[in-house]
């Protein structure tokens, strides 16, 4: 049940977009596709629906072959990154107007409370009487999912839909959406290059990388076990940091060397191969500021400040290498100080360098007890 | 996914075959014949296209057109865009600066050729009364040749230049202003914010410009027909005038056809190395 | 490098008939070689704000000073200021070399001189691999550099404005033009601008930034400043991601009362506060908020949990508390991360309370 996608090749002309893609979208979850601007969320959403036919490849929709059905038969609705209204309809008359064109008789009185009913859901319950251009960038897309929502689709599509709203809106929105989605019954599939989006609200995630989904998982496992660096460096924000290093062994103990100043005692050696490259991923929030028992502590040269509202994303260098630290505070720090920072191995995921797959994590990568 | 919408243009393609294809694989064929009304077609290959590049008249007709056509581009296109630069962009006068320039386009073309000899005849014209004014008392547009092909030239230039003007000041209109700002910024005089904003970003609406000014006015026919008939003599014979006094005052429609065939032929690969030219020159993208 | 002085200025714009007042009354120095930015919801007269500073617009009312002259009715070019726009401005007819040196060859300046300036800013913007390619094919993240560096190669720039330049670039490319607009800022020491009305470029590149809201500076500061003590309400949500919150309470006995709860106010600040106010609020940011699972001296207030966001690097957890209308909003990192439905305990250190009455924050003697 839900949506499976196999051997999904997608080419415009002599570009290919998509490549023997496969992907299996579970019912009544929420799954977000994440990928960078550009690597083909949207067409692989466009196929998904039905706009657009891929150039090899089926579609199955409740195990049932739909490639060939036409949108219009479909029972999906989709939202977008421009908040598409109708201009000259009120926003009552947008989000009544899947209802009007459906093939099923509604009576005036059953439109009138499902339109009710969906404002009220997102808020916008008493601007229904106006025109789209007196409303805000929040309320056009507000009215623009309350019209995806209203008929019950079977699977509801959003295009990145928060990309064009201010920030302070986009934070709004994530919220409810999130409460939104949960009361509704449909099946969701998100298009977003936002960690964040993903990470938030979804019970699921598919990373799309290189023509080809990556990794596809529960939310949580996606997060916590990423099976190659693209993904475990991506789902994190700030993005992972990744060292490069090579192993080395001196009698039984081997470490990995990251430059002549840091190595880093390895872990499940059984694993790992001496003198092979190695990636080290460790979470901005993970490295701390100062020596810590039991870590490992090494300098670094503070090279900018990044001041994201409650918080500051420090990036630094250590002998080539970027380091970006995750400080909870606003606080900016001047560029070309030295810090002295410290990073518990235990909090590494180890990566082939050459193949980019995860070998091993350490025991503090996945966490244990929930407080 | 099967669309339906090339259902939609079986109307268009009938037309388009019946008004264009039909008829011009007709003119291919007829090309290779002599072909005279009350006797049967007979074949001569290519004797008639080697008899056009013999002809004199052709050739003369060839080198007034395209001296024609060049001096068209070389008033119409500055004297265009020109104009365009001096219209208002805004406030009430921009929808009555753009009728009154749209009206000289709206004219029938056959009657803007009647209506500039009306006012071009020696005897009740007007126009010759103000050149008497002005000390050129013998103008004749009719009798002179230098006055026929200049008359005809201005004509054109009053009746197309409005469609330049028109396209130009879409593309004006379509820059951002802050473009100027910025350049006015970097303390560029007004030239070279024209040289370096305006004109780049007209690329397109010029080379659009330029395109449908030299196609059509390689072919025109109906003004100078209605105006002078293609005289005095041969003076105002343009290509289409030629080909049609051929065709139909010769009764040689075999002949008729292969000038036509080599007019088409002429069009296409000027216009093709025009829009190559145009489209390179002054770098920027060809986006 | 010059200070830049706007004294109650004032504008107002008419549109058949009716009147909006964009800019009201507003006063701000920019010091000579500082980095600033102007932040603010969509709406809130920035961009009228900016065009005054500019020289686009000239204002209704006040006067807007450069070095202390006067040069509230002369155009932009007139002024020396350098912008940068929502879009890539480029002239897409010269390459790279050609746009950076225009503003120089315009001045008069010497080939010799030109050839040196023109290396020196596209080192200095990381475009020297790229000066003989046309602009017109980059990417917005470029092109935008370009716009930049012919701002920054004239020597007597007096400012250098910024006009939410983000706008156009893919987000994936933000974080590279914003280090080398900063780096090159602070290079320089060129006095700027930086309006947007996403906090994250403005308090990245600012030393200080204003915050404006409906035509008013409402704050103008530094941004730990504008984030540990925000003078209203407005700025105290607008600026953190998520704001503040905002609980509604009341004064009984030198005691700050909410919901079934009370918390003791430090001396001076019980001092400041007049029992007889009704419109307090307390604000705490999410950050500050203490959460535990068990309940402690710190933290004695129930509270349940409704809603769960996680953000990549941290948990941001809305809670439900008895006789509070408002959810509350607390971080935790993800190791401590809760779920949904968790009953929590929640400590409020008075250390961190900021107190607002009508909006405005009441002095409070703890900074």
């Amino acid at each position: 049940m839900g949506i499976e996608v196999s051997n999904l090749t997608k080419n415009y002309g002599s570009e290919v977009v998509l490549d023997d893609l496969d992907l299996q979208v579970p019912d009544n979850s929420f799954t977000s596709i994440v990928a960078p601007t550009g690597a083909g969320k949207t067409t692989l959403l466009r196929v998904m629906a039905g706009v657009e036919g891929p150039t090899d490849g089926k579609v199955y929709y409740d195990n049932e072959d739909v490639t060939d059905l036409s949108v219009k038969k479909r029972n999906i609705s989709m939202v977008y990154q421009q908040f598409i209204n109708y201009p000259s309809l009120t926003l009552y008359e947008n989000i009544a107007s899947p209802l009007r064109v459906s093939d099923q008789d509604i009576s005036e009185d059953e439109i009138e409370s499902r339109v009710h009913d969906v404002a009220e859901l997102l808020n916008i319950k008493d601007l229904l009487d106006h025109l789209p251009e007196e409303a805000s960038g929040g309320e056009k897309q507000r009215t623009a999912i309350a019209r995806a929502l209203i008929k019950n689709p079977r699977f509801t599509f959003l295009d990145e839909p928060l990309a064009n709203l201010d920030y302070k809106l986009r934070e709004e929105l994530r919220g409810q959406f999130q409460v939104i989605f949960k009361e509704e019954q449909s099946t969701f599939i998100y298009a977003t290059p936002a960690p964040e989006d993903a990470l938030s609200m979804s019970t699921h995630i598919a990373f799309l990388h290189d023509k080809d989904i990556l990794q596809f998982g529960e939310r949580e496992e996606v997060y916590y076990h990423p099976n190659y660096v693209e993904v475990g460096s991506y789902l994190n924000e700030p993005p992972m940091n990744i060292l490069s290093s090579e192993l080395m062994k001196e009698g039984n103990n081997h470490y990995f060397q990251v430059s002549e100043d840091l190595t880093i005692k390895a872990f499940n050696s059984e694993k790992l191969e001496t003198g092979k490259e190695y990636l080290l991923g460790v979470r901005p929030q993970e490295v701390e500021i100062g020596e810590l028992e039991g870590c490992v502590t090494f300098d670094t040269v503070v090279s900018f400040n990044e001041i994201v509202g409650s918080t500051t994303t420090l990036h630094s260098e250590h002998k080539g290498q970027e380091i970006i630290i995750f400080v909870p505070e606003p606080k900016r720090r001047p560029e070309g100080e030295k810090l002295t920072v410290s990073i518990d191995p235990q909090m590494l995921y180890v990566f082939d360098k050459r193949t980019s797959e995860l070998v091993t994590q350490g025991t503090k990568t996945t966490l244990g007890e929930k407080k | 996914m099967k669309n339906r919408a090339w259902w939609f243009l079986i109307p268009s393609l009938a037309v388009m075959s019946l008004s264009a294809f039909i008829p011009l694989m007709t003119v291919i064929n007829y090309a290779q014949y002599t072909v005279f009304p009350g006797s049967a077609p007979y074949f001569v290959g290519m004797e008639n296209f080697v008899k056009v590049f013999q002809d004199p008249v052709f050739l003369g007709s060839l080198r007034r057109q395209v001296l024609f056509s060049l001096e068209i581009l070389l008033i119409e296109i500055p004297l265009g865009l020109g104009i365009a630069l001096a219209l208002p962009k805004k406030g009430k006068w921009v929808g009555w600066s753009l009728v009154l320039l749209g009206v000289p386009l709206l004219i029938p073309w056959n009657v803007v050729g009647i209506i500039w000899r009306v006012f071009t005849r020696s005897d009740l014209g007007a126009v010759p009364e103000i050149f008497e004014w002005l000390g050129y008392a013998s103008y004749n547009a009719s009798a002179n040749p230098g006055d026929a092909w200049w008359t005809v030239v201005t004509m054109d230039v009053w009746h197309w230049t409005p469609l330049v003007v028109l396209l130009c000041y879409a593309g004006i209109q379509a820059i951002p202003e802050e473009f100027y700002r910025a350049a006015k910024i970097d303390g560029a005089s007004a030239w070279s914010r024209f040289r370096y904003v305006t004109l780049p970003k007209l690329k397109h609406a010029l080379i659009l410009a330029v395109l449908l000014r030299f196609m059509d006015s390689f072919k025109i026919y109906a003004e100078p027909f209605q105006l002078t008939g293609g005289g005095p003599g041969n003076a105002t014979t343009f290509l289409s005038i030629y080909t049609s006094r051929k065709a139909i005052g010769g009764f040689n429609m075999g002949m008729g056809a292969a000038i036509s065939i080599v007019y088409f032929f002429l069009v296409i690969l000027l216009s093709w190395l025009l829009y190559t030219i145009m489209l390179n020159v002054g770098g920027g993208s060809s986006k | 490098m010059s200070k830049i002085e706007l004294n109650n200025i004032t504008h107002v714009y008419q549109s058949g008939g009716e009147e909006t007042v964009a800019v009201r009354d507003v006063s701000l120095t920019l010091e000579e070689g500082t980095s600033n930015a102007l932040i603010g919801p969509s709406g809130c007269g920035k961009t009228t704000l900016l065009n005054i500073i500019s020289g686009l617009l000239t204002p209704t009312e006040g006067e807007v000073l450069i070095d202390g002259e006067d040069v509230t009715e002369l155009p932009p070019q007139d002024r020396d200021i350098a912008q940068v726009f929502q879009f890539p401005v480029v002239y897409d007819s010269m390459d790279v070399f050609g746009n950076l040196a225009y503003p120089l060859k315009n001045r008069g300046v010497t080939k010799g001189e030109i050839e040196d300036r023109v290396h020196e800013t596209a080192d200095l913007l990381g475009l020297e691999d790229r000066l003989h390619e046309n602009p017109g094919g980059f990417g917005p993240e470029w092109s935008q550099l370009v716009s930049l560096g012919r701002g920054i190669i004239r020597h007597d720039t007096t400012a250098l404005l910024f006009d939410e330049p983000m706008t156009d670039v893919d987000p994936g490319r933000k974080l590279t033009l914003r280090r080398r607009i900063s780096q090159a800022q602070r290079r320089l020491e060129v006095t700027s601008l930086y309006v947007t009305h996403d906090q994250h470029e403005a308090l990245t590149f600012a030393e200080k930034a204003a915050v404006m809201n409906h035509g008013e500076i409402v704050q103008y500061g530094a941004p730990e400043n504008l984030y540990n003590d925000p003078v209203s309400t407005f700025v105290g949500n607008f600026i953190g991601s998520p704001g503040m919150n905002f609980i509604d309470c009341t004064i009984e006995n030198g005691e700050l009362k909410f919901g079934n709860y009370d918390i003791s106010l430090p001396e001076d600040l019980r001092d400041k506060l007049d029992p007889g106010w009704s419109s307090l609020e307390l604000g705490i940011r999410p950050n500050n908020v203490e959460l535990d699972r068990e309940r402690s001296a710190e933290k004695q207030i129930p509270a349940k949990v409704i809603l769960t966001e996680h953000l990549g690097s941290y948990q941001i957890v809305t809670l439900e508390v008895e006789g509070i209308e408002t959810a509350i909003k607390a971080e935790r990192s993800l190791e401590n991360r809760t779920t949904e439905g968790s009953e929590m305990f929640i400590g409020l250190d008075p250390e961190n309370i900021r107190l607002f009455h009508d909006g405005d924050a009441i002095e409070n003697g703890t900074k």
